[in-house]
């Protein structure tokens, strides 16, 4: 990566986090190909046997690019906001291309709670997921953020407190209701998404 | 729902979670009063969280990881240069790796195809071009091969040897490993290392996913054409950016991580080393570090370093021990424990200094388990170890186990003589059936130009003449000789000459089976007899089945010279130089001499002889270099003119580039050049135990002791009896002070050479270091005034100043100056001013002070003469200091000291350099500043050189009786002798 390149992340993030949101769409291309290339090594060692630890790729892609663009350690929670916006494109990507064929359009209500999910399926239920969440955003964008970076992110309820400037407690509130809304939206239970 | 309505209905949720469960409904009938649409609501979240489990509770990628990876198996059936897809094997950090094949030949192949994301960076790409090229040139059984590198449009990739079996991650699953199968895979994983290291290339990235285990027992290291080129690199950066990154000048072999894309981020964090882990420099004992990872999770079963974010594993690697292995091992030996700490020390310092050394302990560690599941195999043995419960029997058997670990050199060498490469081959000295005893030369010069012409063949391995040459031609004991070189076969010869007939005969022998495999009789004029040579190298390649590349065909073809009398005078300097170095390992510059007027005779008769332009620079090099007080600038000139004129004829012949090399060596002392240029000649002449030598004390003089050991061991192999070279690295041994191990080479040495009076004075040497006079003294007592050797003389000299019998040494001392016939004036002022301090330390300080003003004068003149090398100058200015305190010239005495540093610093010569330093702390003991002294043997002491100051010789040498009162120095004498 060139030296210009490292520094125009720095400075993308830097105005992302002045709440220039034009900056992440800008990040997106930047590191999407970090971020993909570290996703196939994290599947090659699954592949060999090993189990992913939550944040584990999160935080090697952090590493890798704040060595580079010589970030400060405080602008990590908001690196990892972009990059759980960036997992969550890359796999639901994924999981379109693959059930492509066995879906129809609109939603699909799933079964959640089987032992051993087969890839299709885990397939389906990220894109339903995904246009639940779509669906939650529409009417409360902050509780949306929190699951994508808790679920896409593998972010702790203090890392999105710091990137959301709100409390903990908040999120965890914020994350045990968006969490039994999805539940319910996905489970096919009665909701009244507007 | 409104978003305030929403907002109310998640309200009244958090509310009611935080009621007792059974409380929860009527509570929300009370929030919700009357609007049943709220309650609905609220009641259908509070069910959902209920039923809703681990919903969503583990992140995405780790619940569906197949959903992050592209589409691989889009590729499968398509054709990528020459290759077809087959199927993916696997991914790793740089690019899926896919089996393919070679349409082409028809072999299968791993064809790595490198990530867009990575080659969108045209930098990046031609980066990792490069390094996939230098990995390609590692030729190593324990590295996979790299066969092509290549683009299709867009698509770049990596095509190499297709391994079979699994990778040492997919083995760890299953379970840790046994400890002699670790320790074996580990052997072979730093094997790989050593080559890659010596060819400058750190993978950077070991871990158990880049190691292959082939079913064969064969281990392979893999993806060493993403590991960086620390050199290539390095200039990368500093062109890039070298202020933000910090580079210093010393970082040629080192270099921070932060500066490239690849280093950490593949770099799995467990396996990254401290340094890595601080984005610090990573430098060869980065690997060894990882390596020390990998060994011990294959002992244990699991990482040393743990945790549940990469960050904590950081941590953990900065900052924490790991558990030692007894804790998951209950029966791991302490010696490796030993290794395993040794190679996760924090400070890199304090790791293994080089793989090399990993290796060796990783050896010996082989060997001892081997001697244990030898005493303990209950079959056959069962009866024998009831048999040795008997204790005297039992120590038998102990004292058996200690020698076998305590001879690691004999064990090693016979090791590997025992089943010797079958393509591998002595020359032994050709007989010389002339009546002219004068002709023996053409005998010498044949044979050595035969081995020159095999020695560019690589599928041989041929011992080198050095080693050959202290057998007799036509020996009966073909058999043994063979084991002594670890050959598998043996050519004898003898030349006739008769007028300009020449009769050259030839008969190659498999000595194992003493079955001739080939031999011929050329009746030739002189004229012809490159052609027999020639002739004669490929009837060996033949008869050995050595496969020829179309350049070595095309070397062993070239006719150096058209004029016979030119080839006739080049044989002659040949002979003469092969004799030159011959004698008991110290070389004859007056036989290097003649040999040079020979080469000089050659070029007169024809101008365009390259070859023997290229021997008269090499030779003048020499005479320069090793004449010490004698050399000059003439010397300095000739070997310049010659390697000129050998350049413009043939630049890029091994001869000329191996003269360059000497010249860059010998004459400039540019280690950096010499060595780039050695490296080069290497691939041209793959079998010649010459090039390591160099290489090997080129990094002698750069003060790379342990790479310089490597090339040694390496030279060695063609070269096992080689009596120079064994000398170098018993020299080097002590330099390092490993005493031990240059003892058993002074031994190895006694048996070729028995009696060898420089052997024995060198041996004695070290017993002095080591403080055992007596055992010293044992080896010094025929040694007198008639010794012809130097250095011998000065050892014995030495034992006598340490044994503080001065009466004796000064006896000797006058006796040799009186009579011994020296070759020139300067060698006795050396004497003269040996004598002026012993008379000093025997209390004689008016004998002392006449002595040295004898030698001033002339001293002084040959001080200052500009004509003379920096070095010897370096010399007469040591000499000379001491003669001035000797007769208390205090300020002319420190002043010239220092100036003899000046003149040949460490910097320039870690071997020599640092004796001045030392000459300058005898002057300051002499003339009583006795904390510089003593700061200045400080830092000595802990100075390879070979000067080789030791605590034992601090406190049994009277130079420095001055410094005893002080509690520093005795400090000093008190620290742990090696």
């Amino acid at each position: 990566m060139s030296v210009s390149h490292q520094q125009q992340i720095t400075q993308l993030l830097c105005d992302w986090r002045d709440g220039d949101e034009r900056a992440l769409e800008k990040l997106i291309p930047l590191i999407q190909p970090e971020l993909r290339r570290l996703a196939h090594a994290y599947m090659s060692r699954e592949r060999a046997g090993h189990t992913l630890q939550t944040t584990a790729l999160l935080d090697d892609a952090y590493v890798q690019l704040a060595g580079q663009t010589g970030l400060p350690w405080q602008n990590r929670a908001h690196f990892f906001a972009i990059a759980a916006q960036l997992m969550r494109r890359i796999m639901v990507h994924h999981a379109r291309k693959r059930g492509a064929q066995k879906r129809g359009g609109g939603a699909v209500m799933v079964e959640l709670d089987e032992a051993a999910v087969p890839s299709e399926k885990r397939s389906a239920d990220l894109v339903a997921l995904d246009e639940a969440l779509e669906e939650l955003a529409a009417f409360d964008r902050r509780k949306a953020q929190v699951v994508e970076m808790r679920y896409f992110g593998g972010l702790t309820m203090e890392e999105i407190a710091e990137v959301l400037k709100v409390h903990v407690n908040t999120v965890l509130r914020d994350w045990t209701a968006a969490r039994a809304w999805l539940f319910a939206r996905l489970t096919g239970q009665q909701t009244h998404a507007t | 729902m409104r978003p305030e309505e929403w907002h109310r209905c998640v309200e009244i949720f958090s509310a009611a979670l935080e009621q007792q469960p059974e409380e929860r409904a009527a509570f929300v009938d009370h929030a919700c009063a009357d609007d049943k649409s709220l309650r609905d609501e609220v009641t259908m979240l509070l069910r959902s969280h209920e039923q809703s489990g681990d919903f969503i509770s583990e992140p995405a990628f780790a619940a569906a990881p197949e959903l992050l990876g592209d589409d691989r198996e889009a590729l499968i059936g398509t054709h990528i240069g020459p290759y077809r897809v087959e199927s993916v094997l696997g991914s790793g950090g740089m690019g899926v790796v896919y089996l393919a094949r070679d349409e082409r030949l028809g072999r299968k192949v791993g064809l790595k195809l490198l990530p867009q994301s990575l080659i969108a960076d045209m930098t990046h790409l031609s980066r990792l071009e490069r390094e996939a090229r230098t990995a390609s040139a590692l030729n190593h059984p324990n590295i996979v091969t790299i066969h092509d590198i290549g683009s299709d449009h867009a698509t770049h990739y990596i095509a190499s040897e297709l391994i079979e079996g699994e990778t040492l991650r997919e083995r760890l699953v299953r379970g840790p490993i046994q400890l002699s199968e670790a320790v074996d895979i580990a052997i072979q994983v730093t094997s790989a290392l050593v080559a890659a290291h010596d060819a400058g290339v750190v993978h950077r990235d070991i871990k158990p996913e880049n190691i292959m285990l082939r079913p064969d027992g064969y281990v392979k290291v893999l993806d060493f054409g993403i590991a960086k080129v620390a050199e290539s690199a390095f200039a990368d950066a500093a062109f890039a950016a070298p202020k933000a990154f910090g580079v210093t000048a010393d970082g040629l072999e080192s270099m921070t991580v932060a500066e490239t894309n690849l280093g950490s981020i593949l770099g799995t964090v467990r396996y990254m080393s401290p340094e890595q882990a601080r984005g610090g420099r990573v430098d060869k004992t980065t690997d060894i570090w990882s390596l020390g990872v990998v060994l011990y999770e294959m002992v244990t079963g699991h990482a040393p370093f743990t945790g549940d974010t990469p960050r904590e594993v950081m941590s953990s690697i900065l900052e924490k021990e790991p558990p030692p292995l007894t804790c998951s091992v209950a029966h791991a030996p302490a010696e490796l424990q030993q290794i395993v700490s040794k190679t996760l020390r924090k400070d890199r310092a304090q790791r293994y200094r080089s793989a090399r050394e990993l290796l060796e302990a990783l050896k010996g560690l082989r060997h001892k388990l081997e001697v244990e599941a030898e005493l303990e195999r209950p079959t056959a043995a069962k009866s024998w170890l009831h048999w040795t419960r008997a204790p005297a029997a039992l120590v038998l058997v102990l004292l058996a186990a200690a020698l076998a670990l305590a001879l690691p050199f004999y064990w090693h060498r016979n090791l590997t003589t025992t089943s010797p490469p079958e393509k591998s081959i002595a020359v032994l000295p050709f007989e010389n059936l002339s009546r002219d005893p004068d002709n023996a030369y053409l005998a010498d010069g044949i044979q050595e130009e035969i081995l020159t012409r095999l020695a560019s063949i690589a599928d041989l391995k041929v011992i080198s003449r050095t080693s050959t040459q202290h057998y007799q031609s036509k020996p009966r004991n073909l058999a043994q000789i063979a084991k002594q070189l670890g050959v598998s076969n043996i050519l004898e010869g003898s030349v006739q000459k008769a007028a300009d007939q020449v009769r050259v005969n030839v008969q190659l022998v498999n000595a194992e089976t003493d079955f001739h495999l080939w031999a011929d009789t050329y009746d030739r004029k002189l004229t012809d007899i490159f052609d027999v040579e020639s002739e004669i190298a490929k009837g060996i390649a033949e008869s050995l089945q050595a496969k020829l590349t179309g350049r070595e065909e095309q070397v062993l073809a070239v006719k150096p010279t058209n004029n016979p009398e030119a080839y006739n005078a080049y044989l002659r300097g040949l002979a003469f130089e092969g004799r030159s170095s011959s004698s008991y390992g110290s070389y004859s510059p007056d036989l290097l001499g003649q040999a040079a007027g020979f080469f000089e005779q050659a070029v007169q008769l024809d101008p365009s002889f390259a070859l023997a332009w290229a021997r008269l620079s090499h030779a003048n090099a020499h005479l320069y270099f090793s004449g010490g007080l004698q050399s000059t600038s003439a010397q300095r000139d000739t070997a310049k003119r010659a390697l000129d004129n050998a350049q413009k004829l043939e630049p890029n012949s091994p001869e000329t580039l191996l003269a360059l090399g000497y010249y860059q060596y010998y004459v400039l002392g540019d280690y950096g050049l010499a060595k780039s240029t050695f490296w080069h000649v290497r691939k041209m002449l793959p079998s010649s135990s010459e090039v390591p030598y160099a290489l090997g004390r080129v990094a002698r003089r750069e003060g790379k002791w342990d790479e310089s050991v490597a090339y040694f061991e390496q030279a060695l192999t063609v070269a096992p009896r080689y009596v120079e070279l064994l000398m170098e690295l018993a020299e080097t041994y002590g330099i390092v002070r490993q005493f031990p191990a240059a003892l058993k080479l002074y031994d190895r040495l006694l048996d070729i050479t028995p009696n060898d009076l420089v052997v024995i004075a060198e041996k004695a040497s070290i017993y002095q270091a080591q403080g055992n006079l007596q055992e010293a003294a044992t080896f010094l007592s025929e040694i007198d005034e008639q010794t012809p050797d130097e250095l011998t003389f000065g050892t014995k000299i030495s034992q006598l100043r340490l044994e503080r019998n001065y009466g004796e040494a000064v006896r000797l001392l006058q006796a040799r100056l009186a009579q011994f016939h020296f070759d020139s004036q300067d060698e006795k002022e050396v004497y003269q001013v040996t004598l002026a301090l012993t008379q000093r330390l025997a209390g004689d300080t008016a004998g002392a002070e006449a002595t040295a003003e004898q030698s001033r004068d002339i001293l002084e003149r040959l001080y200052t003469d500009e004509s003379r090398s920096p070095k010897a100058r370096a010399h007469y200015a040591a000499d000379l200091s001491q003669a001035y305190a000797a007769m208390g010239e205090k300020d002319l005495a420190l002043k010239t000291a220092a100036h003899a540093i000046m003149l040949w610093p460490r910097a320039k010569d870690s071997k020599v350099g640092p004796m001045f330093e030392e000459n300058l702390a005898l002057i300051q003991t002499m003339l009583g500043e006795n904390s510089r002294a003593i700061s200045t043997l400080t830092q000595l002491l802990r100075t390879p050189y070979s000067g080789r100051i030791t605590p034992a010789l601090l406190r049994l040498d009277p130079i420095w009786d001055p410094l005893r009162a002080d509690p520093a120095f005795q400090k000093l004498c008190e620290e742990k002798q090696p």
